[in-house]
């Protein structure tokens, strides 16, 4: 999935040469990095894994796969107040994150989309400050107040989805029971599990 | 504790600092990027910097003119210059650092174009557009930014190749 960016990135880039120079750039730039930003996000969570003593490539290292991931809930909760504060553009960071991390984590649908539908309510402003000819000087001058007031209303609702369903329901993704346990099919054993300790 | 777990220990330290290290690099890099641009852009105010019409290299330009139907004149063009000059070198000590995690061709391979990368933007910085230039100015500002791009997108393309070996999370959907 991360390669095809780069394949897209590339394809695109052709395609738009009858574009503006400048689209047809930033076409091909910056999903390259974005590409960079997301990759350097997975590989810490790679790292994460290793660093708690991981030892497989499906084990995350982590045993309570059922928690909330903090990055998501600080996430959620940073988009509305950084909207409010005027700091619409670095909102891209915790929208990215909570973008990723809903769709690779959360199992509920109305999480799911919720983030989906924020991540477009966000992007469309954002697109057209970077596209108007006579931008303002920043994101948060240039936005209407009714995208302002969308994009709060999203983050909202997708807060009290996760909140809602999480008392119904887990929706954060279970493991598999090879992923927490301590044994692992190819016969290695998770680094400090009693087995191991046993072994030495 | 047996010689075994202390090898295994140890591959794993190496490699957690090397995953690391290469994370930072490039978080750092696209961040970095993004962030020096969006200023550069915004100090840019007679005329208004055009994201449409005006190219990412003029933001690193230092002549101060009209040039192809725009006026290319950026208040700080040595800041989006270095900027570009690190994002290039911080991406091509990324791509070096996971060459060391891939075997065989996609290691040679990520190697190479990490150098690419960094060569590339670093000849945007030193060949600039400007009426009346050389042809030969022009033909290396365009190859520079045509190698950036394309090393960039074959790393990226090279990287997800090479997910199982760098032990990538599945992607997208839930873990279940």
């Amino acid at each position: 999935m991360l390669g095809v960016a780069g394949i897209v990135a590339g394809i695109v880039f052709f395609a738009f040469s009858l574009a503006p120079l400048g689209i047809r750039e930033r076409v091909s730039i910056y999903p390259l990095m974005l590409w960079q930003i997301v990759a350097g996000l997975a590989l810490l969570w790679v790292w994460r894994g290793w660093r708690n003593g991981a030892t497989t490539e499906r084990d995350t290292g982590d045993g309570d796969a059922g928690r909330v991931p903090w990055t998501l809930l600080v996430s959620a909760y940073l988009v509305p107040v950084m909207i409010v504060t005027q700091f619409a553009w670095l909102a891209t960071v915790p929208v990215l994150v909570l973008l990723l991390c809903t769709l690779r984590n959360v199992r509920g649908r109305l999480a799911r989309w919720l983030a989906v539908l924020l991540a477009v309510v966000y992007a469309t402003p954002y697109a057209i400050w970077k596209l108007r000819p006579d931008p303002a000087p920043s994101l948060s001058k240039d936005m209407d107040p009714v995208f302002a007031a969308l994009i709060i209303a999203a983050s909202v609702a997708f807060i009290v989805a996760i909140h809602r369903t999480g008392k119904r329901s887990p929706i954060w993704g279970i493991a598999p029971e090879s992923w927490s346990a301590d044994n692992f099919a190819d016969g290695t054993v998770r680094r400090g599990s009693p087995q191991r300790e046993e072994d030495r | 504790m047996s010689e075994e777990v202390v090898v295994e220990s140890r591959i794993t330290s190496n490699r957690a600092n090397l995953v690391v290290f290469s994370a930072v690099a490039m978080l750092v890099a696209g961040l970095g990027f993004m962030i020096v641009e969006a200023v550069v852009a915004s100090a840019w105010t007679s005329p208004p910097y055009s994201y449409v019409y005006d190219q990412l290299p003029d933001l690193g330009n230092p002549m101060c003119g009209p040039f192809q139907n725009r006026v290319i004149c950026s208040p700080h063009d040595g800041l989006m210059n270095a900027m570009f000059v690190v994002h290039g070198s911080l991406f091509a000590f990324a791509g070096i650092l996971l060459s060391r995690l891939m075997a065989g061709t996609a290691r040679a391979a990520m190697f190479v174009l990490a150098l690419v990368y960094v060569i590339g933007l670093s000849m945007i910085t030193v060949f600039h557009q400007y009426a009346g230039m050389p042809a030969i100015v022009e033909d290396l500002n365009i190859t520079g930014a045509f190698l950036g791009i394309l090393s960039g997108s074959i790393i990226a393309i090279i990287f997800g190749s090479q997910r199982r070996r760098l032990h990538l999370p599945p992607w997208p959907g839930p873990q279940a």
